[in-house]
């Protein structure tokens, strides 16, 4: 039996500069290129620029110089066409004072694909009272409300800017939960946060940013293949890093034995940044 | 499908605006019904002071003022709120990533608040008129049964309408509520906040310093001399049409300025 894997480039980052004082500058020819058919977890410590790339994804700002090209547009032209295949989901939103039927009925007919079926479940599964207004809920139950709007536009391009801020822990695994199964062929899902642990068993490629560039952009599984994870009593020389635990040490070591281990992003995410020299050449 | 225009987006993007825009807008129309109604209250003529041997109408010259003055005030406060939204963060990302041209966007903007704002008006004004005439004059209809040279007063349509002097000065002013509007519309998207005292401050500051300069620069060229050109620059509705024509100018390139500003907008 064959498989065919068929990867729809969707997102063509070329020399990316960008930053928003001419002397500051956050991305320093930034390269990138992103498919259809994964979670990519963007990660990166406060400041580092994970908004501002989702923002030059989906054509809220400007750059200074190189190409952002997305499903074939360019996005700060901000037409209809590309427009109607992002679901863009902001840290800070806004949504009006009116109940979610008008907010529907005003909203939704401008994505052709819009699943109302699709929509009334995911509210279902987040238990949203669906006769409240808007503006009555919780920030919490209103960023429900705004992801399942999102995800039932059935948009190619799913971007996330700290989506679990603001739920409580059941609704993190529901979350975790809707976008493992909101994933398709030809769609591309870019979920940024601070709190890794929310994108445990979700993501399965991670990018990290820092110093003005992308540090690290691997999959799950070529991160795993190269390195392990495990718990170790004493450091030694193989280990990249560690970090002390209550049992000893959680370490990350090459995987030169092809050990299968777990990754751990909150413990990669501070490895990379510690050791960033280290790790370079193993994903060159 | 277009990516600068479809008149189904188009229309979409109305309805949704309507949604928050409306609220302020419908607000602010029944805030302005009510002090028209209070201004008609307070200086419609009393019918016990109705001079009996005149032979015209009742005067009722104080509609000018108000429509003028309400009219200007109405159109600009609903101008410089339909941008506010872009001013805020939050708001701004959802008003961007919505799929509409920025074309429509602007367009819309333009609906809102040059033609739906001042055709409200002058509907709400010509009602509230006819309302308080029907009622003076039926006030004052034993007077006029009578006495023959009593009128009975007219709505300021009829007055309008009637009047070539009138209608003169209606038709060269025209342009002037899209004027007002684009001038507040441009200050809804450039101000971050205080959009309509900012705006206001300029336009004043802008005037002053615009008459000023006239005036000193006319009076340069033209102290102590003596015209000897045809009387083109004579004739009223000449300066009146060149006025209008820039007003008309002026407010394209506040528009294409606005458009410009919406399009460059970042969040």
């Amino acid at each position: 039996m064959y498989y065919l894997t068929n990867t729809v480039n969707m997102i063509h980052v070329n020399n990316l500069n960008f930053g928003y004082s001419k002397h500051k500058p956050l991305f320093k020819n930034m390269s990138l290129q992103l498919n259809a058919g994964h979670i990519y977890g963007l990660l990166g410590k406060n400041g580092a620029g994970k908004s501002s790339l989702l923002k030059n994804l989906a054509g809220l700002v400007y750059a200074q110089s190189g190409k952002v090209n997305v499903l074939g547009f360019d996005p700060k032209k901000r037409q209809p066409a590309l427009l109607e295949q992002i679901c863009f989901i902001p840290e800070e939103f806004y949504l009006p004072a009116v109940k979610i039927d008008a907010y529907l009925k005003a909203n939704a007919p401008f994505y052709k694909k819009f699943n109302h079926n699709y929509f009334t479940e995911l509210l279902k599964e987040f238990d949203i009272p669906v006769s409240q207004k808007l503006i009555d809920m919780s920030y919490g139950q209103k960023k429900k409300i705004i992801i399942a709007f999102g995800l039932a536009t059935q948009a190619k391009l799913i971007i996330m800017d700290e989506p679990t801020n603001g739920l409580d822990i059941p609704s993190k695994a529901q979350f975790r939960k809707i976008m493992a199964s909101a994933l398709t062929d030809d769609c591309c899902i870019i979920i940024s946060t601070h709190q890794v642990r929310d994108l445990d068993n979700l993501i399965d490629t991670v990018i990290m940013l820092d110093e003005n560039d992308i540090a690290l952009k691997a999959s799950v599984e070529e991160i795993t293949e190269k390195l392990t994870f495990k718990k170790v009593k004493e450091i030694d020389a193989s280990i990249i890093y560690a970090e002390q635990s209550l049992s000893g040490y959680n370490a990350v070591l090459p995987n030169y034995h092809q050990e299968e281990s777990k990754l751990d992003i909150e413990l990669l995410f501070n490895a990379i940044l510690t050791e960033k020299t280290k790790f370079k050449p193993l994903f060159d | 499908m277009n990516n600068t225009f479809n008149i189904n987006r188009f229309g979409l993007l109305l309805k949704r605006q309507w949604l928050d825009f409306g609220k302020v807008y419908l607000g602010t129309l029944i805030i302005l019904t009510g002090i028209l109604v209070v201004a008609y209250w307070i200086f419609m003529p009393s019918t016990d002071n109705i001079m009996l041997n005149i032979r015209k109408s009742p005067e009722l010259s104080f509609r000018y003022l108000v429509f003028t003055f309400l009219g200007f005030f109405f159109i600009s406060i609903v101008a410089s709120s339909y941008f506010i939204n872009l001013g805020k963060k939050a708001d701004s990302i959802v008003e961007l990533m919505i799929p509409a041209s920025i074309f429509e966007k602007f367009v819309s903007g333009v609906f809102y608040t040059s033609i739906l704002s001042t055709s409200s008006f002058l509907l709400v004004f010509y009602l509230v008129d006819l309302a308080f005439v029907t009622f003076f004059n039926g006030q004052i209809s034993h007077m006029i049964d009578s006495n023959l040279a009593l009128k009975p007063a007219e709505t300021i349509v009829n007055e309008v309408s009637n009047d070539t002097q009138y209608l003169n000065y209606f038709k060269y002013n025209l342009i002037s509520p899209f004027t007002v509007t684009s001038i507040f519309l441009l200050g809804s998207i450039y101000f971050k906040r205080f959009h309509y005292i900012k705006t206001a401050i300029v336009v004043i500051l802008f005037t002053v310093l615009w008459v000023s300069l006239t005036f000193y620069f006319m009076n340069l060229m033209i102290a102590d001399t003596v015209w000897i050109g045809n009387q083109y620059w004579h004739n009223d509705s000449h300066i009146f049409l060149i006025f209008s024509l820039v007003a008309l100018v002026v407010t394209i390139a506040f528009w294409i300025t606005t458009y410009i500003r919406l399009k460059e907008k970042e969040v």
